[in-house]
């Protein structure tokens, strides 16, 4: 009850000091928010770096990353994007292969109508022989897959069952490769403008 | 020593960078990664020091760690692949010679058109006169007309003057053209003449005929 009393006294004290003007309590805070927050010292030197700043530097980071992330999965679909194979057993039909330039994505296709599993293999997957499926899409044995090429010059060839390398008897151009195939070539055109995109092509 | 490099790179720039390294170390990391697991050694040994060597004269090491692994993927010996990447090597260093510093691509299409019998004059004069621009598509037509008999100095005039008034779409479209016409039996100059007059816009005269030959 003693203690009691000597609280509740303390308490009556501490209301007797005079209430910080409004003005004052203003001013400090003004002052503590326009001061750079230390977030770090090294070796003797600080960075300083506003409120403002870091929270944009954070937005640009998170921003960066969610990009670079994006791109990664972006690409890894475009290359890894397979498609199990119906083993169809049919007569031997030569392969029909053709690619189309479409902006940047080219459309290669083959048919292929006994084939279980076919691939691509070129410049732009370091000649991984299984690393590009193709889909089949139809009961003909057509098999497809589209892909994100950049500008320029692209050597190609299918991989038929994952041992018979096929060229494209209707690409573009072929070259002899120094391995005793015939590698296909696409070359693909920079994307068009916008004011281009009326131009006649053959 | 670091810190004013430091102070100088605050925030974003410092974040970014950082960034750009991870996603460049990372693709080092990953090519290094893929021939390392596809060649085997000794073969894989030889292909590395041809690499430094391209390295120290400039050379880019993709187009020769791209012969090598397709040479593995295609069931090649390794003398073979060792072989196919020294002439690559030999071919990249001379057109490097020719051209100066291009992009990779552009070195790389520009190889192939020397391999196809393009002359040292020819790429060069497709550089100076097709300034400010991609060269990628123009030197891949170019190999495309000398492969279909052209000449190196016939089918550099075509690609320089189609060049010059259109872009590389309608320098592929002419390319195709006459690579149709040429498959539909027509002589080589009838065929360039036909499909100039099919493009719009299109104003140039045919080069004069001369014989195909590879201009070296």
């Amino acid at each position: 009850m003693h203690n009691e009393n000597d609280l509740i006294n303390q308490f009556a004290k501490l209301r007797e000091y005079p209430e910080a003007s409004r003005t004052l309590t203003d001013r400090v805070m003004a002052d503590i928010e326009s001061r750079p927050v230390k977030f770090r010292r090294l070796h003797g030197s600080t960075l300083h770096m506003s409120k403002s700043r870091l929270t944009a530097m954070m937005c640009v980071a998170a921003g960066v990353f969610v990009i670079v992330i994006g791109w990664q999965l972006i690409e890894h679909n475009a290359l890894d994007d397979s498609t199990s194979a119906d083993a169809t057993v049919a007569p031997v039909v030569n392969p029909v292969v053709t690619a189309i330039t479409n902006s940047e994505l080219v459309r290669f296709v083959i048919v292929q109508p006994t084939a279980q599993h076919v691939s691509i293999a070129g410049s732009f997957n370091s000649w991984e022989p299984t690393a590009t499926p193709l889909t089949r899409v139809d009961s003909k044995g057509t098999w497809t897959v589209e892909l994100p090429l950049g500008t320029g010059r692209h050597t190609y060839m299918f991989v038929i069952n994952g041992k018979e390398w096929v060229s494209d008897p209707n690409a573009s151009q072929d070259v002899v490769s120094e391995f005793g195939t015939l590698n296909s070539v696409v070359t693909v055109a920079a994307p068009l403008a916008a004011a281009d995109m009326e131009v006649e092509v053959l | 020593m670091i810190m004013p490099v430091l102070h100088a790179l605050r925030g974003s720039n410092l974040c970014l960078l950082i960034v750009c390294f991870l996603i460049s170390k990372q693709s080092m990391a990953q090519q290094s990664f893929s021939l390392d697991a596809r060649l085997k050694s000794p073969l894989r040994d030889s292909i590395a020091v041809i690499l430094d060597s391209a390295a120290n004269n400039g050379i880019p090491a993709s187009p020769l760690a791209d012969k090598a692994v397709e040479g593995v993927s295609k069931g090649a010996s390794a003398d073979a692949v060792l072989k196919a990447v020294r002439t690559l090597y030999k071919q990249l260093k001379t057109v490097r010679g020719i051209l100066g510093e291009v992009p990779v691509a552009e070195l790389d299409a520009a190889t192939a058109a020397f391999r196809a019998g393009a002359s040292d004059s020819s790429i060069v004069l497709i550089k100076s006169s097709l300034p400010n621009r991609s060269r990628i598509v123009p030197y891949a037509v170019l190999s495309t007309l000398i492969k279909q008999g052209i000449s190196s100095t016939d089918a550099t005039k075509i690609v320089i003057d189609q060049g010059k008034r259109s872009d590389d779409r309608s320098l592929l479209a002419l390319s195709s053209a006459i690579e149709r016409n040429i498959a539909a039996g027509l002589q080589a100059q009838v065929a360039i003449i036909k499909a100039q007059e099919r493009l719009p816009h299109s104003t140039s005269k045919p080069p004069s005929p001369s014989p195909p030959r590879r201009d070296k």
